[in-house]
């Protein structure tokens, strides 16, 4: 691995791989080259050969020596690539045949040149024995194989070059990189002072032989200045050890001024005794490791708190035992204590041998220079133990400064908690004023609609009281006729009107002109017919408006049986209107009263305020007719709600939504030039609530007023007509119902939504 | 019948000639092994057949030119041919390397010159009164 990690082994491998890119390239283009030379070269060395071949046989021919040839031949088949010599001779009509082949076996190849496998060269001849030709034949794959034969030294030079350039890696690594990498390890060595490592001095002035002689001084180098160091650190050490306990207790100290500090911080806004008992307990804690107890003492005899569970020089001592030593001293008394005098001897005695058991112990106490009412005494078990009671000084002035912030939060505390109950008194009495205040506002917005209601009430009663005045002047003027008449009148006759006139019924008085007249003929020839001698004409028009008809033939029989039926039947009219006049006084007193009693309905006081079942259907109709004077003639209100339709309300307050919306609409129609203008109240019940929309065709009201209006004392209405309380209160009592308004408005309608839960008994 | 006898009085006709052919021709050797042979022993010798003698002595052959007045009377005694198809008949032999071809001299006096120089060497002389110790006698 570290072998792979050398520069040596890189520079090898970088080598070998250029060198191989380089050479395999170069020795595939110089083979190519190699084998087109060699190709070359037996094409002319076989030309040649032919040429010659041919002269051999010429000269044999025609000089009879044939040695020359023998030696051709022989020396032909000497040669590698050849592959076999032939004569053919051509014949006089240009046949050819094989006149001599050499090798003989090669005959058949001769005319049926196999170019694959051989380059054929060939030269003609004349003589006076034969004409023809030499053809000469070489082999290709033994071309090949004298081209492997050429190669052989390339390879052969290769094959040396890798092995003298991985001899040279193994020097290179044997010489250069182990000799680094061994001064490497002495080197990481050296730096963990590990001086055991071996380093021998090396003679060679090379560059290994300096760095190791290097190494060499630096190992003695450092050898010696780690053992100045190590002498150094232990005086070091000394001095250290020797401030350490001083060091700790510092550190303590200033741990527990920060710990006290920030505990008192944290506990800022609450009950700052957490802080204290916290900061005692850290003194405390402090302490502990001295076998020291703590405890205070307040000046009226009470122990305050003291670290019992952790000092055990209280060993289980109980707050009543301490409480127990501890009673009737004071924090004065146990201020004077001092150990040696024999009155203090015995006071000590008694309160400290039941809090420990040690013989001997220190005693210090500690008084609040501000406040003369606490007291904290520290106990040492020994007495020759040093308590540092300078550092324990400042400690104790923190400790009495919390006591203190303590006690004057304590009592900022309680006059806190005295001007909070001041001020829930003054918001209870404001919010009362506020209320009143609030109910009289509705009420005047009542009393506001009521006066804007009056103008109508007083019309609708008016019509019933003109009705009853005309009424009773008519029977005031019938009455006087009638007393004159009834004088004149016989007692049969008398008795006859008495008994019949009321009776009448008040048909004939709504009949038509046309119809009387018809009528009248009827009862004239009915007269005639009866041969009766009155004024036929006179009596059939008092009949008629006397309610009579053809049809009651009995009683018309019984009239004109009568001593004056005429001054009857007038009589009986007469009684008849009577009775039409008292009609028309009950109808209008009805009317007038249940004009009264809708006002009423609005206007009582619902002092139980109890919620009960409330018909909308009732309520809203109610509501339309209390508006029915002011929209005569200018505002069409049409109600569509559903009879039966029950919410959970109180009746009177739901009465004062109502009308202040309807209000509200027809007070926007002041302004509105709009034709056909109306008011639509309808419901529908969506998800078991039931919705009342009031859809008016007024002004649109802007996105910026819809915003505001349901806020207290905002109108867009005229200074003297709008108090600006109108919808605010609708808002109220739709919330005090458990319900939701919502309005929207384009140019075309505005629409007031109200959404009650439904009640269903 | 007549055919044969035809051709049977050719063969005799030829024969007669070729007997009398062969009067016309002196076989020199040195040192070939014997003294004598037969004519159709001489014909194999001189087409090749023969490469060493029964004395281990590599036969070397001298024979007539075309440029020796005899040349076409030793073709035609010993092979049967004319000068011609000797001479493509060595020259076949030479090219593929069959034998070693014979050494052709111009005259009697070169052949038999060369023939008692060249041990194992064997040559033809037409028309030589020649009776030199290396003279075959063909039997």
């Amino acid at each position: 691995m570290r072998v792979i990690q050398s520069i040596s082994f890189r520079v090898w491998i970088i080598f070998t791989l250029v060198g191989l890119g380089f050479s395999i390239p170069l020795a595939s283009y110089y083979n190519e080259m190699q084998f087109r030379l060699l190709q070359k070269h037996t094409q002319e060395e076989f030309r040649q050969n032919a040429m010659v071949t041919s002269n051999a046989v010429k000269n044999a021919i025609e000089q009879d020596d044939y040695k020359l040839l023998k030696n051709l031949m022989s020396d032909l088949n000497k040669i590698e690539t050849f592959e076999f010599v032939a004569i053919i001779e051509t014949n006089e009509d240009g046949k050819q045949t094989v006149f001599a082949c050499n090798p003989e076996s090669f005959k058949n190849k001769v005319i049926r040149k196999d170019t694959l496998s051989y380059y054929y060269s060939s030269k003609s001849f004349e003589s006076e024995l034969l004409n023809g030709e030499v053809v000469i034949a070489s082999s290709k794959a033994k071309d090949l194989l004298v081209l492997k034969e050429l190669n052989k030294p390339l390879i052969y030079l290769t094959i040396v070059a890798v092995l003298a350039s991985t001899l040279l890696f193994g020097f290179s690594i044997a010489l250069v990189s182990r000799p680094i990498f061994k001064s490497v390890e002495i080197a990481k060595a050296l730096g963990r002072r590990e001086y055991s490592v071996e380093i021998n001095e090396m003679k060679g002035k090379n560059e290994i032989s300096s760095l190791n002689n290097s190494l060499f001084l630096l190992k003695s180098d450092l050898q010696k200045f780690d053992n100045e160091n190590r002498e150094l650190l232990n005086k070091l050490e000394a001095i250290i050890s020797n401030k350490n306990d001083e060091i700790d207790v510092k550190n303590k100290f200033n741990d527990l001024l920060l710990g006290v500090s920030r505990i008192f911080l944290e506990n800022r806004d609450e009950d700052k005794n957490i802080a204290v008992l916290s900061s005692f307990a850290k003194i405390a804690g402090t302490l502990n490791y001295k076998y020291i107890g703590i405890f205070s003492v307040e000046n009226n005899g009470l122990s305050c708190q003291y670290n019992h569970e952790k000092c055990p020089l209280f060993n289980a001592l109980k707050d009543t035992q301490l409480k127990n030593a501890l009673n009737g001293i004071k924090a004065n008394e146990l201020l004077h204590i001092t150990r040696g005098s024999a009155d203090t001897n015995a006071l000590y005695q008694k309160i400290f041998s039941e809090i420990t058991e040690a013989n001997s112990f220190y005693l210090k106490l500690f008084k609040d220079s501000e406040d003369e009412d606490e007291l904290l005494v520290i106990i040492s078990e020994r007495a020759e133990k040093e308590i540092y009671f300078n550092d324990f000084d400042d400690m104790i002035n923190v400790y009495f400064s919390l006591y203190r912030n303590y006690k004057r939060s304590k009592s900022f505390q309680t006059e806190l908690v005295n001007l909070n109950k001041t001020l829930e008194n003054k918001v209870l009495e404001k919010t009362k004023i506020n209320l009143e205040i609030s109910n009289s506002l509705i009420a005047q917005d009542k009393l506001a609609t009521i006066g804007e209601l009056s103008a109508g009430v007083a019309h609708d009663l008016n019509t019933p009281l003109a009705a009853v005045k005309a009424a009773s002047q008519n029977i005031n003027g019938v009455m006087k006729l009638l007393f004159n008449e009834l004088k004149t009148l016989s007692k049969g006759d008398l008795e006859f009107v008495l008994s019949d006139s009321f009776k009448r019924p008040e048909a004939s008085m709504e009949l038509g002109a046309i119809e009387k007249m018809k009528k009248s003929k009827e009862i004239q020839e009915f007269l005639k017919t009866a041969e009766v001698s009155i004024d036929r004409e006179s009596f059939a028009r008092n009949l008629l408006d006397s309610g009579l008809d053809v049809e009651d033939l009995e009683l018309i029989q019984r009239l004109i049986k009568l001593t004056d039926p005429l001054l009857s039947l007038k009589i009986i009219k007469k009684l008849t209107e009577l009775n039409l006049f008292l009609n028309v006084i009950d109808s209008s007193v009805n009317r007038s009263a249940q004009v009264v009693q809708n006002l009423s309905l609005f206007t009582r006081e619902d002092l139980t305020q109890k919620r009960e079942p409330v018909d909308i259907h009732k309520s809203i109709e109610i509501t339309k007719a209390l508006f029915k004077f002011r929209l005569t003639g200018k505002i069409e209100l049409t109600t569509n709600i559903e009879p039966n339709t029950f919410i959970l309300g109180v009746e009177m307050k739901l009465f004062q939504v109502w009308t202040n919306i309807v209000k509200n609409a027809i007070d926007a129609f002041e302004d509105s030039e709009a034709e056909n203008k109306y008011i639509r109240i309808y419901s529908e019940i969506v998800n078991k609530n039931v919705l009342v929309h009031f859809e008016n065709n007024g002004p649109m009201i802007s996105n910026e007023n819809i915003q505001r209006i349901f806020k207290k004392f905002y109108t867009t209405k005229q200074s003297t007509n709008g108090t600006g309380l109108g919808l605010s209160i609708v808002s109220n009592i739709v919330a005090e119902h458990y319900g939701k308004i919502s309005l929207t408005s384009d140019e075309s309608k505005t629409i007031f939504t109200l959404s009650f839960p439904q009640f269903n008994e | 019948m007549r055919f044969s006898l035809i051709i049977l009085l050719l063969c005799t006709v030829f024969s007669a000639q070729g007997q009398e052919n062969w009067q016309k021709l002196t076989v020199v050797a040195n040192q070939i092994g014997t003294e004598s042979l037969t004519k159709d022993q001489v014909s194999k010798v001189f087409k090749g057949n023969l490469s060493r003698w029964k004395n281990d002595e590599s036969v070397t052959l001298v024979m007539p030119s075309s440029k020796h007045e005899g040349c076409e009377i030793m073709a035609m005694t010993v092979f049967r041919r004319d000068m011609k198809y000797v001479k493509k008949y060595w020259l076949n032999l030479v090219f593929q390397g069959r034998s070693n071809p014979p050494v052709y001299l111009d005259s009697n006096e070169e052949i038999l010159n060369y023939v008692s120089k060249h041990s194992g060497s064997i040559g033809i002389l037409v028309n030589s009164n020649n009776n030199s110790s290396l003279k075959i006698t063909i039997l």
